[in-house]
């Protein structure tokens, strides 16, 4: 027997009791049902009630799962540089080859759109590109949004009113024995509020009510909180990436046009060929505002829908059949190369736009410019795709 | 209808009816890329990058859908 066909073999064995104990076996060897959560759980506090697990009081500093994984990555990114900026020579070899390569094939891909700028961009891009590409991979390596410590339901939300508030704050610090006067009242509606949880709980899960039942309703509540999380996976970090990208594109307009790239937005100047023209200039002027306004949401839905619908298929399929993960899993590495590089590349379409003139005269001039600057491929490639 | 399956009816028709028409618009996209590309085999590099734009423009309103799928799904508001 070859060692590939033993590796095989146990790999098998393994998956199929894996699959008889989660459907077959006696109760301890079943995983729970996952709790599948839109937002970024909190996994610590710094301040609000000491320094712990959990989100405390609700009135320190918070840290989410996602900005874990954040840390993590850039953790990452920042080693790789460092081993990269250590081993570089005029004499390419082994790791730093390996990474030149990947650099200079992104770099020619980025450049096919705008020859001019790319080397103004790439560091932009190149970095976007990275820090996505890696939050995105990381996250699939296992531990991820499996691994993390049980927080009791009610406490994933921040506590909406003054009483929730108090009484939050009584529980986690475990004074309930002396409560405020406010707070005899909400302790009383807490008990309610576990009873319907209870009920809620029974119809999800009927193993639970096996056992005792005060227990019971306690078990029920408590929710696995993930120590990481994808940062895609979480809209601040996504929105606050398109905003950036959003953000420089204007920045390289106004550099590169100064105040004339503002006349694409507010075409006064169209009044001079009649009130007619003038009023289909500031029409035109606000479908530019709001197709600015939009690339923000497109960019930040986009990865996020992407990265977290992923995440949610893969947890589905684990559950459905263990097994069936792994063409959903080489699927997520694929569709997390693609968004990585397509934020890439949309942030250097929409700069590079950004930088041509409105007027067609003046960007007719500027293509002949760039045509006869670049050569060979730089008309050819020099796309405008998404163009007006 | 119970609340409950009105929202997990939404949820199974916001995505239903979100991949539809970008779906076709995928399907159209490729066709005339790969049409370009077998006529004139010398731009694929440019047509893919572009190809890969277009269909990412078609598939982010498929995840417009899925995003209010999640949101309808799981209760967020």
């Amino acid at each position: 027997m070859s060692n590939r066909t033993r590796i095989l073999l146990i790999f098998g064995v393994l998956v199929l009791a894996s699959i008889i104990l989660q459907y077959f076996g006696p109760e301890a060897t079943r995983v729970e049902q996952p709790h599948v959560s839109v937002k970024a759980e909190p996994v610590f506090h710094i301040g609000g009630g000491g320094v712990g697990l959990g989100p405390g009081d609700w009135s320190g500093i918070i840290i989410n799962n996602s900005m874990v994984m954040t840390a993590l990555v850039v953790l990452v990114l920042l080693i790789l540089a460092l081993i990269v900026r250590a081993t570089a020579s005029i004499y390419p070899k082994g790791f730093y080859n390996f990474m030149e390569l990947i650099v200079d094939t992104l770099y020619n891909t980025f450049g096919a759109v705008d020859r001019r700028y790319i080397a103004r961009f790439f560091p932009m891009v190149g970095t976007i590109f990275f820090y996505v590409l890696f939050s995105n991979w990381l996250a699939l390596l296992p531990g991820v949004l499996t691994v993390g410590y049980y927080l009791p339901e009610e406490q994933l939300e921040p506590p909406h009113t003054e009483e929730a508030r108090v009484n939050n704050a009584l529980a986690f610090t475990g004074t309930t024995d002396t409560p405020l006067s406010p707070a005899d009242g909400v302790l009383a509606q807490e008990g309610g509020g576990e009873g319907e949880g209870e009920h809620e709980g029974d119809g999800q899960s009927g193993e639970e009510s096996t056992e005792g039942e005060g227990h019971a309703a306690e078990e029920a509540h408590n929710v696995l909180v993930p120590y990481f999380r994808s940062p895609s996976a979480d809209l601040n970090n996504t929105i606050v990436l398109a905003l950036i990208a959003a953000l420089y594109a204007q920045f390289w307009g106004v550099r590169e046009l100064g105040g004339s790239y503002f006349a694409k937005f507010f075409p006064v100047s169209e009044f001079k060929n009649g009130v007619g023209a003038g009023l289909i200039g500031i029409f035109v002027g606000l479908v530019e505002i709001v197709s600015e306004l939009a690339r923000v949401v497109s960019y930040a839905f986009r990865l996020f829908g992407n990265v977290f619908a992923g995440e949610v298929i893969l947890l589905v399929m684990v559950f459905l059949l263990p097994v069936l993960q792994l063409p959903f899993l080489a699927l997520e590495v694929f569709i997390g190369f693609i968004q990585a590089f397509v934020f890439a590349i949309l942030c250097m379409v929409f700069s590079s736009l950004a930088t041509v003139a409105h007027s067609h005269d003046e960007a007719h001039g500027h293509e002949g410019v760039s045509d006869v600057q670049h050569g060979e491929i730089g008309g050819a490639t020099r796309a405008n795709p998404v163009a007006h | 209808m119970d609340v409950e399956a009105a929202r997990l009816l939404a949820a199974g028709l916001a995505i239903g009816f979100g991949a539809l028409g970008p779906g076709i618009g995928i399907g159209l996209l490729v066709n005339g890329a790969l049409q370009a590309i077998g006529r004139n085999p010398e731009t694929e590099g440019s047509v893919r990058t572009n190809m890969i734009l277009g269909i990412v423009f078609a598939e982010s309103l498929t995840i417009f859908a899925l995003v209010i799928a999640f949101m309808i799904g799981f209760q967020v508001f």
